[in-house]
This record gives structure tokens, sequence and C-alpha cells, in this order.
């Protein structure tokens, strides 16, 4: 079921979390990102960080309310997308321990 | 080419690879790899990595099982860190490009991340730089961790850098490997330096700080004459320093010959010179310098870097050991427990933390309140005695009444052996150190109480001016040289006199060649010195004339300040020695 060609895929999501989009979110987001085989990005103030790497998404200050651009390319692109949006539209989104 | 000017504590040249020491004990680790090393080192980070999530995780669970899931998420987010492959990457690349440690390029690359973080606009954002903080040294840990680089694993000649070591630290030193050492705190007469003089190699301390100059593994010269640290040396002083070396060697065989010689004065007053120990195996040091005995058995290190206290057989056969090393008829003076102040730390369980340690319970005072303790030393020491010439001596005694009390204890002893049918020499001389102002002040006093004294210098010093004699604030108030310590002194050397009691002086200054002179002038005939002074000490007593010796002494204490004693007494001894001999 793998697409034959991917394309890019973008959607804008807003930070719904009342603290922003901080550690456990975050944590949570690259745990569901690392799943998919596709590269995963945000793109946050006009700059891209890799959405597996938590290093890099620690560098993302994005306030409740604001808005960030999820970027997904690779051969699980669609679904990738569709549940990294849940993730960061989720009000308390965390990684199960 | 860098150069630190310290205090040289024991005498020596040695040039070698550096190894640096962290307050805890550890090595630091060395910056850099060689270029066949990367694959190693990739395989030490990976495991490093590795094991650290592993622990972030299993602590993860902890938590969320205590105070909810939530805070054990906080862990998960770390552990995500430390297996994020980017991290990994980076700190690769720095590893295979520069060819630094893991260690090194670890910290390089979070230095990176978390300035990075904490330029960030939202405060709160910014301030978790402190997580990266912790997952750095999670993974640091599990870095330094598999390499156990505790001073027991060396396994080449290295030269021992540090700010500071503790006496124990530096009692396990093995001498085999660790060939110098130099440290950026510490003064002549800490306990650390004392050590140094009995491992026998070259060192010097209160250089200042130099660690942060310095990378493990850069030859370095350690100058234990002129006090002076080289590091990363130029070919010329490389060479110079080569040539040192011999030099050093040849001026120790002129001394070597004196060794069968007796301690005697120009005008035939012959000085007895003992060693002073710390070890048992010394023994051997004092002999091969020529020691008519040994004047002062420190026994504390006995009790130092264990973990338990010494059991009665464990000193019964160090102290036999010395006793038997020294033959019948040599003295051995084994002084009881001294433990106090900056050397209890590996004592915790016996003392509480003071304010004021060395105004506090040490030494025969804290004896005197562990009577048990104080009962298995004094047991094993009688025991010994049966060997040869022991002497008891006890520290710090301040007022009569503990000297009576400490006497008492071992008449208790003796009681309990003699019941026991255990041999000992019943008419064991007993001493007290002469150490405490209040001691040399009441020393008429004491002295019916005991056959022999032995001033301990470098205390009488520091309670006399009641200056901390490791206090770099305040060390220049710390001068044997003082004018209220020659009193004191002089007070002493009648008390015996008139008491008929023997009289010994230990401590650095019976080491120090500026006083020799003073000490002979005023009576003294018995000196008790670290092994390896011995033999200077003995060239220059054959050098003095007693009657110069007493018209110096009775100079030096019209002095009125420790700055004019040292200055004459410097100037009368430099008459008779060339330069070259003086420190």
């Amino acid at each position: 079921m793998e697409d034959p060609s991917p394309k890019i895929l973008k959607r804008v999501v807003k930070i719904k979390n009342p603290n922003g989009f901080h550690m456990r979110p975050k944590a949570a987001f690259v745990e569901a990102a690392m799943r998919f085989a596709s590269d995963v990005k945000l793109i946050w103030e006009g700059q891209a960080f890799n959405g597996k790497s938590m290093f890099e998404l620690m560098l993302v200050a994005a306030a409740e309310d604001s808005e960030v651009t999820l970027e997904v390319f690779g051969s699980d692109s669609l679904l990738a997308l569709q549940e990294l949006e849940k993730v960061l539209a989720e009000e308390d989104a965390s990684i199960p321990s | 080419m860098e150069v630190y000017r310290g205090i040289p504590v024991y005498p020596g040249v040695v040039i070698g690879p550096a190894l640096l020491l962290d307050t805890e004990g550890y090595l630091i680790p060395q910056r850099s790899i060689n270029s066949s090393e990367v694959t190693e080192e990739f395989e030490r980070l990976r495991i490093g990595i590795r094991d650290a999530a592993i622990e972030v995780r299993s602590n993860q669970a902890i938590i969320a099982d205590k105070v909810g899931t939530q805070y054990g998420a906080i862990l998960g987010a770390h552990a995500q860190m430390i297996e994020d492959p980017f991290l990994r990457n980076e700190i690769e690349s720095l590893i295979s490009k520069s060819y630094f440690t893991a260690e090194y390029a670890l910290s390089l690359v979070m230095r990176k991340h978390i300035k990075e973080i904490q330029s960030l606009p939202d405060a709160r954002m910014a301030s978790r730089a402190a997580d990266l903080f912790d997952i750095e040294k999670q993974i640091l840990g599990k870095l330094i961790g598999q390499r156990k680089e505790g001073l027991n694993s060396l396994n080449e000649p290295v030269v021992i850098l540090a700010h500071d070591l503790s006496p124990s630290e530096t009692a396990k030193l093995n001498t085999k490997l660790v060939h110098a050492f130099a440290t950026e705190a510490g003064g002549r007469t800490s306990h650390t330096s004392i050590l140094a003089g009995a491992l026998e190699i070259p060192a010097v301390v209160g250089l200042g700080k130099f660690i942060s100059e310095v990378t493990g593994g850069d030859i370095v010269i350690v100058d234990g004459n002129s006090g002076l640290l080289i590091i990363d040396p130029d070919a010329e002083t490389l060479k110079r320093y080569q040539k040192t070396k011999t030099d050093i060697v040849s001026l120790d065989a002129s001394l070597e010959s004196l060794r069968d010689l007796p301690a005697i004065t120009q005008d035939g007053v012959e000085i007895k010179l003992l060693g002073n120990i710390e070890f048992p195996h010394e023994t051997k040091h004092c002999l091969d310098k020529g020691a008519q005995g040994i004047g002062l058995y420190r026994t504390e290190f006995l009790f130092m870097g264990k973990d338990a206290v010494p059991s009665e057989e464990e000193q019964f056969e160090a102290y036999k050991e010395v006793v038997q090393a020294m033959g019948k008829d040599r003295p051995v003076v084994i002084r009881t427990l001294d433990l106090g102040g900056d050397k209890l730390a590996a004592f915790s369980n016996l003392h509480t933390p003071e304010k004021n340690p060395f105004l506090g319970l040490r030494s025969i005072r804290l004896c005197l309140r562990n009577i048990g303790l104080f009962k298995t030393q004094l047991r094993a020491i009688l025991r010994a005695s049966v060997y040869g010439n022991i002497q008891l001596l006890f520290p710090m005694i301040s007022t009569v009444l503990e000297l009576r009390q400490a006497k008492m204890i071992v008449s208790e002893v003796k009681e309990d052996l003699f019941e026991e049918k255990v041999p000992f020499n019943k008419d064991i001389p007993i001493g007290t150190m002469i150490e405490v102002p209040s001691a040399a002040i009441l020393s008429e006093l004491m002295a019916k109480e005991v056959s022999f004294f032995s001033i301990g210098t470098n205390d009488l010093v520091q309670y006399t001016l009641a200056a901390d004699r490791s206090n770099e604030d305040v060390a220049s108030l710390y001068n044997p040289g003082d004018p209220a310590v020659l009193r004191l002194i002089e007070m002493v050397v009648n008390a015996a006199k008139h008491s008929n009691v023997a009289l010994n002086v230990c401590g650095e200054m019976s080491g120090d060649l500026i006083y020799t002179m003073l000490f002979l002038g005023l009576g003294i005939r018995q000196l008790s010195v670290s092994p390896h002074s011995i033999p200077e000490i003995k060239q220059f007593i054959r050098m003095v004339n007693l009657k110069d010796a007493e018209r110096v002494a009775k100079e030096a204490m019209r002095q009125q300040t420790a700055r004019d004693v040292n200055n004459y007494l410097r100037e009368q001894t430099r008459k008779l020695l060339p330069d070259s001999l003086m420190n």
C-alpha cells in the first residue's frame, strides 16, 4: 500500500496545549514520527526543524494557539500526516511510559 | 610551554605524561584520541548512550509509578533526546574529524545546544537548558564509568595533576606508576605534602590555577627542587632538565657516603637523627638514609583510606613490622591515633561535623572519648613492644589531666594483658607531644608525668599563631620562626633539662636547615625528620661548631619578628653552606 509517487504533504496545525508545544507533547510527537519511514519536518516562524529529533524540536517555542506547519515526505506520508496532526492538535499529548 | 611556580615539597625532577584528577578522584578524561581509535570511540559512545537511555527509562517507570505518568514522561523525553540519532551523528562527526574523545565531543555538542536553547526568547523554553545539562551528565557518567578511571587502573608511569589531593588519596598512590604530583592547592605543611615525603616522589603544591591549561597526556616536568611545574616544555628546557636529573643522582650519591657517619658537631657533640614515618615500609628508607631510630611513627595513616578501623591484629602486625625492621636497640616512637581536622574525612562515622575541627574533638581527645578504639591501639602497641625498643607517644595533650587519663588507660590495658598472660614491655617509656601552647607553658608540670617530650612544631606553630596552615589567606602568619614559637620551644627545652626528661623535635621545622643551629644552640640534641632530609642535616651538623650555634641561638632569640628571625638564621646558615644546598 505504498504510495508510488510520494509528494510533500503539508498541513497547518494550531497548538492546543495550554502550555504550548512543550517537552511532553514534543516527546510524544517525536515518538510518533519515528514510527514512520517518511521525513517529518515542523516549520515554525519560517524555520524548518527535523520532526524526528528531540534536540531540534527543543528549539520550537510555539505557544498555545500559535500555528506550525507539518511537512511530511515519503512512502507512508499520508498516514504519517494524519497521525502526527492528531498528536499536535491534542490538548495534552504525552508519550506512554 | 607554560611555567607555574609553587611550593616544593619533595625534591627531584620528573618528566612524564600528565594525568588529570578531578575533585572526586576520577581521572579527567583526555581530550583527544589517536586516529586509529575512532571506531573504538564510536563503540564507546554507542554503549554510553544505550546505557544512559536504559537507566533514564527505568527511572521513568519508577517515577511514573510513584507520582504519575506525566512526571515520568519528562524522563521519557530525556531518553528520547539521549537516543536522538542526530545527537549521535553530531558527536560522531566531531570524533572522526577532530579526533576528540567521546566525552569531549559530547560536551562540545551539548554546549552548542544549550546555548541555542538559552537564547530562545520564550523564557520557559529557555529554561529547558537544565534538561540538557542533565542529559549530558547521564551520558558522561556512563562514558566515564566505562573507563573506571580511578587511580587504581593506572597502567603506565604518569605525573598526577590535580586541584588538590586528599591525604587518603595520596596515601593510595601507587608510586611505581605515579612518579610525581603537582596540585593547585596546598601548602608546605599540609598533610598531603607530608605524605609526598613519605612516598618519596617529587611533588609541588600550591601552584594556583593550571588544570584548565593542561590536557591529559601532555608532557610535563615537575621540578621538586625549585617548585616548578612546566607544561609542554620546549626542546631546550627538556634538554636542560634531563641534565638536571643526572646531577641530582650524583648529589644523592655524595650524601650517601655520610650514611654510616655520626651526626657530630665540629666540637664533638653528637646529635641523634631519627626518621618520621607514616607506613611500615618506610623503615627501609630510614635505615638507608642512616636514621638512628624512628622518632615519630604517625599511626593514623594506618586508619586512613580504609572503610573500617583496623583490627588489633592488623595494627599489631604493622607495629611489629616497624620495630623488627629497626632492630632491638633503635628506638621506635609510636604516636597514638592523631586523627583530626583535615584527616578526618575518611572517618566520618566516628565523628560528627564540627564548626571548628582544629579546636574540636580530635587526636587524643577523640581517643579518650572512644576508649574501645584507643585500647585496641594500645594493646597492639604494647604487644609489639616485646620485639624491640618501642616508646609510646600521646598527641595533642593540652592539660595535665588529659595526660594522666591517657596514662591511666595504658595502665588498664597493661593489667588486662598481664591477666591474659600476653607478653609486653611493662617499662615502656611514655611521652607526650608538646604541640599545644598550654602544654608548652605547663611543660614543667608535664615533665613530672612522662619520660620524654616531643615538640610537634607544625601544630605548635598553628595553635600559637592561631593560623590555619592550609588556609592560603592566613598562611603567612603561620611561621615557625615567629618569636612566640621560639620562646615556647625554649621553655620546653628548659623544663626538659630541669626534670631530666628526654627531648625530641619533630615536624617540618626540624628538617629545615635554617633552624638547625638554633635548635642545637638552645640545647636540643635529638631531631626527627623526614628520612630524605637526614643526610643533608647530618652533613650540616658536621660543619657546625656548638659554640657558634649557641651564639646564633642567643641572637635569634633577641629578634622581634619572624622575618627578622628567619633572615638572621638564613644568613648564618649560608655562612656554612653553599647556596646550592639550601632551599
